[in-house]
């Protein structure tokens, strides 16, 4: 059962903003839909189950680039910097996180 | 000039007319201009059209007249709103991103650049891909060009009824629980997801980077054939992404169909649906097709599965819409207020919604029961479907449980809304490619799919088959 405090909870985990007349609505919701996933509670797990049974042709495996630079330094730089809602002297402007 | 007919075009006739220079690509990609300005005032198929568009179409015909032109030169493309064209607004249909401009080309925009393909516009999708309608859109539904009272379905609903409607020859999409194929069965086209890693994902805005994948929606299957070839193969830029050869040829007789008999008759499906299955792959058995029943018996909880993997990675792909470096912003009291006040205001409500539903799966003391589970679970439907590869070429489904349903009838239930996908999300899960091909109409004249599906990496195999679905239906 979600309380409308774990509505809250997870609203501020998730950095959103709710209205409180959509917490209600969301309740009801996610309830709905945790209630329905819950059947993978009833799903037998055999005890040997692991990733070395997979076929030799399957596509997801552990992918990493190279480590090292894809791209030339500084190549996109100025035009993403160009789409930061607010910028001063080369640096994006956020808000102070510690008080004096 | 010969009259261009747009209702019978495909990417393969479009080719041969315009090196034969029955017409030229700037006279194409006008005659799809004036059905734009005919018909998307209605449908709502796209969010821009590109006012460049015959530009580029002039260019495509310097490319012929040199003898320079590749097999897309020329072809006029509708791309999903979530792939990057360098300069361009990429909006994801979200209020987040109303004025993000790309700074970069996404790695299947440059090659269909490098081809001479014409991009007409950006077309309408759910918020973020996340949805099966397109009314999840922050600009307003896409209408079902066969019934405009009715979805195009999602989240690629504006690609399909794009071509559905010939507003585009064919389109981009992508899908990450059925968000091509399934818009592409209500609408009457075809629908590819290519094998996980066929198609870099390099500038395709990430929703759940272990399912997403970008591919075709056409009007026949030798044209989704002629885009994923443009599109294929492996990038740098995308660590999942490889190559992989043509694959095997089978003589036509021997081919065998799986059909997960139990997984069909669970409930929930229409019966026009079932009907409509019955009759295609009775149709293929006339070809030489042998059906036969495939068990995959951890199919069942794939749904369950999905509706945790998935927003637990859109939760995490999403935290970086922070309103400090790009994308909207508004204004809180704080640093924590500007993060709350940006996301809470500027995303959509489903988007909001799974946000939320991953933050919980993903927390402690819900991790295992729900994170964990639902992983372990997706390796069960993997080695099912290794399982039945085993004993059969392919399995077929319907693409969809219902045919498309009406406007605002799902809106308000998530739930409902979610089990749309039962068929396509497993297909995810497990990274196989997955083919919707058109299979007639249900008895209330709606379209449907038969959906398709191959072993890892036999893309080929499953468009080959594709073509003989579409052939049984002539």
């Amino acid at each position: 059962m979600l309380e409308r405090q774990d509505i809250d909870h997870l609203a501020a985990l998730s950095r959103l903003d709710i209205a409180p007349e959509e917490r209600d609505r969301l309740r009801v919701d996610l309830e709905a839909i945790l209630g329905y996933v819950s059947e993978l509670s009833r799903a037998v797990l055999p005890a040997d189950l692991a990733a070395d049974k997979r076929p030799a042709d399957f596509p997801h495996r552990n992918a990493l680039r190279p480590d090292r630079e894809p791209l030339p330094g500084g190549e996109n730089t100025a035009a993403i910097l160009s789409q930061a809602p607010a910028m001063k002297d080369n640096y994006l402007v956020v808000k102070k996180i510690l008080d004096n | 000039m010969t009259k261009i007919d747009l209702d019978q075009l495909t990417i393969v006739s479009a080719q041969q007319a315009l090196r034969r220079g029955d017409w030229s690509a700037l006279e194409l990609t006008e005659a799809y201009l004036t059905r734009i300005a005919d018909r998307d005032p209605e449908l709502h198929a796209y969010l821009e059209v590109f006012a460049d568009a015959k530009t580029q179409a002039q260019v495509a015909d310097r490319r012929f007249k040199e003898g320079t032109a590749e097999p897309l030169t020329g072809i006029p493309l509708a791309i999903k709103d979530n792939i990057l064209i360098k300069d361009r607004v990429a909006s994801a249909a979200s209020k987040m991103l109303e004025n993000y401009r790309a700074v970069y080309d996404a790695t299947v925009i440059d090659k269909l650049k490098k081809q001479g393909a014409v991009f007409l516009g950006r077309t309408n999708m759910d918020e973020f891909a996340m949805g099966g309608s397109t009314e999840n859109s922050a600009y307003g539904p896409t209408k079902n060009p066969v019934d405009e009272t009715r979805v195009s379905g999602g989240s690629s609903g504006g690609s399909a009824a794009a071509v559905a409607a010939g507003l585009a020859l064919a389109a981009l999409g992508s899908d990450t629980g059925g968000s091509i194929r399934q818009p592409a069965a209500f609408c009457g086209t075809v629908g590819f997801k290519p094998t996980y890693g066929a198609v870099s994902r390099y500038g395709l805005m990430s929703m759940a980077s272990s399912l997403d994948q970008i591919g075709p929606l056409a009007r026949t299957v030798a044209d989704a054939e002629a885009v994923f070839a443009a599109i294929r193969g492996r990038d740098p830029f995308d660590a999942t992404s490889f190559d992989f050869a043509v694959s095997r040829s089978k003589p036509k007789k021997s081919i065998k169909i799986g059909v997960p008999e139990s997984f069909l008759g669970q409930g929930g499906i229409d019966k026009e649906v079932l009907d409509n299955f019955s009759v295609t792959l009775d149709k293929l058995k006339e070809q030489g097709v042998e059906a036969v029943k495939v068990d995959l018996p951890s199919l069942k909880y794939a749904l369950a599965s999905y509706y945790v993997l998935m927003p637990a990675e859109v939760s995490a792909n999403l935290a970086r819409f922070d309103g400090m470096r790009y994308g909207a912003k508004v204004a809180g009291a704080d640093l924590l207020g500007d993060y709350l006040q940006t996301r809470g205001q500027k995303f959509g409500s489903e988007v909001r919604r799974r946000i939320m539903l991953g933050t919980y799966v993903l927390s402690a003391g819900y991790y295992d029961a729900y994170y964990r589970q639902a992983d372990r679970v997706r390796e069960l439907i993997r080695l099912d479907y290794a399982t039945a590869f085993g004993q059969v070429d392919l399995i077929a489904t319907p693409t969809t449980p219902t045919p498309a349903f009406a406007l605002g009838e799902k809106i308000a239930d998530p739930l409902q809304m979610y089990l749309e996908d039962i068929f396509t999300v497993p297909i995810n899960l497990a990274g196989l490619p997955g083919l919707s091909v058109p299979s007639g109409q249900g008895s209330t004249g709606l379209p449907l799919g038969l959906q398709l599906v191959a072993p890892w990496r036999e893309d080929d195999f499953l468009l080959r088959v594709g073509k003989m679905v579409e052939e049984c239906q002539a």
